[in-house]
C-alpha cells in the first residue's frame, strides 16, 4: 500500500474536519430533551431519576439515573440506541433512527430554548 | 458493452453478498453509532468505477443499495445508504481523474468520508433535526480506517483481476 501526497491531504482534511467538529468544549448538562421527528416531546431533569416509555413507530425505554440518560430497552431492529450507553454531557446525544428519536443533553445555563415540562 | 453489462451483473451480486457477510461483523456493538460498517461493498463499486467508469458503477451502486435494503436492512437504511453511496461515488469519480495525485487508498478514504456525510445528511432530513450532525466527527474518523482498508483491498483487486 503506497500512499501518494494527495492521499495524505485527504486523510488530514478528514481528520481536521472531525477534530474541528469535536472541539466545542463539552460542559456537564442538566437537562435531557427528547425529540421525535423534529418535535420536542419531553424534557427530563437529570437530577431526578425517572423512567419513561416512549411509543412511536417503535418503543424506547428511556432511563434517567444518577445524572445520566440511557435507552435501556427498545424494540427497534438495530438496537443502536441501546448500545449507545449512558450520556451525561451537554451536546451528547443518543439517537434511534428507526423510531426517529433523538435524546439530547443540554445545559440550562447556556441554552435559551429550554421549556421545562 | 454486453460483456461489461454481464460482468457488472455478477459484480452486483458480489457486492450484495459482501454487504450481507459484513452484517455478520458486529461492529456496531463495539462502536455504537448508526451507520458504522466496514463498507467492503465499496471495494466492488470502486473496482467497477476504475475498470468500467461511472456509467456502470452508478447503476450497480443503486441496485446494490435497493436489493440490500429490501433483503436485509429495511427502507430507512436503504435511503441512508443510497444517499451516502451517491455522494461517495461522485466524490470518488472526481478524485479518480487526478490519478497522479491520489492513489486508490486516498480515493477510498474520501469515498468513505463522503458516504458518512451523505448518510448523516439523509438522516438530518428524515429526522428533521440538525443535531444528528454531532455524529459526523466520529463517523469521519472511523471512515479514515475503513477507507484505507477497502482502498488497500481494491488496490490488490485491480492488480490481480483482469476483466
Amino acid at each position: 500500500m503506497k500512499l501518494k501526497i494527495g492521499d495524505y491531504i485527504i486523510i488530514s482534511v478528514v481528520i481536521i474536519c472531525a477534530v474541528i467538529m469535536l472541539l466545542p468544549v463539552k460542559n456537564t448538562g442538566d437537562i435531557a430533551v427528547l425529540h421525535c421527528d423534529g418535535q420536542q416531546v419531553k424534557t427530563f431533569d437529570l437530577s431526578i431519576n425517572t423512567e419513561f416509555v416512549f411509543k412511536g413507530d417503535y418503543t424506547n425505554v428511556i432511563i434517567v439515573k444518577d445524572g445520566a440518560v440511557s435507552i435501556n430497552d427498545a424494540d427497534c431492529p438495530d438496537k443502536v440506541c441501546v448500545y449507545s450507553g449512558k450520556i451525561s454531557k451537554a451536546g451528547q446525544s443518543i439517537c434511534c433512527l428507526p423510531n426517529k428519536v433523538i435524546v439530547r443533553i443540554i445545559s440550562s445555563k447556556t441554552e435559551t430554548d429550554v421549556i421545562s415540562g | 458493452m454486453i460483456a461489461k453489462t454481464a460482468k457488472c451483473g455478477i459484480l452486483t451480486a458480489l457486492a450484495i453478498i459482501v454487504s450481507a457477510l459484513e452484517r455478520l461483523i458486529p461492529l456496531q456493538a463495539v462502536i455504537p453509532l448508526p451507520g458504522i460498517k466496514l463498507g467492503l461493498a465499496n471495494c466492488v463499486i470502486l473496482f467497477i468505477l476504475i475498470k468500467f467508469g461511472l456509467t456502470y458503477a452508478a447503476p450497480v451502486m443503486i441496485a446494490k443499495c435497493v436489493i440490500v435494503g429490501i433483503l436485509f436492512s429495511g427502507p430507512v437504511s436503504m435511503v441512508f445508504s443510497l444517499s451516502g453511496g451517491f455522494f461517495a461515488i461522485l466524490g470518488m469519480f472526481v478524485l479518480l481523474r487526478f490519478k497522479k495525485i491520489f492513489s486508490i487508498c486516498g480515493v477510498s478514504v474520501a469515498g468513505a468520508a463522503l458516504h458518512g456525510f451523505g448518510q448523516i445528511a439523509a438522516a438530518c432530513f428524515m429526522l428533521n433535526s440538525i443535531y444528528i450532525f454531532s455524529y459526523l466527527p466520529v463517523l469521519l474518523l472511523i471512515s479514515v480506517f475503513t477507507g484505507l482498508l477497502t482502498g488497500a483491498v481494491t488496490q490488490l483487486l485491480i492488480k490481480r483481476i483482469e476483466v
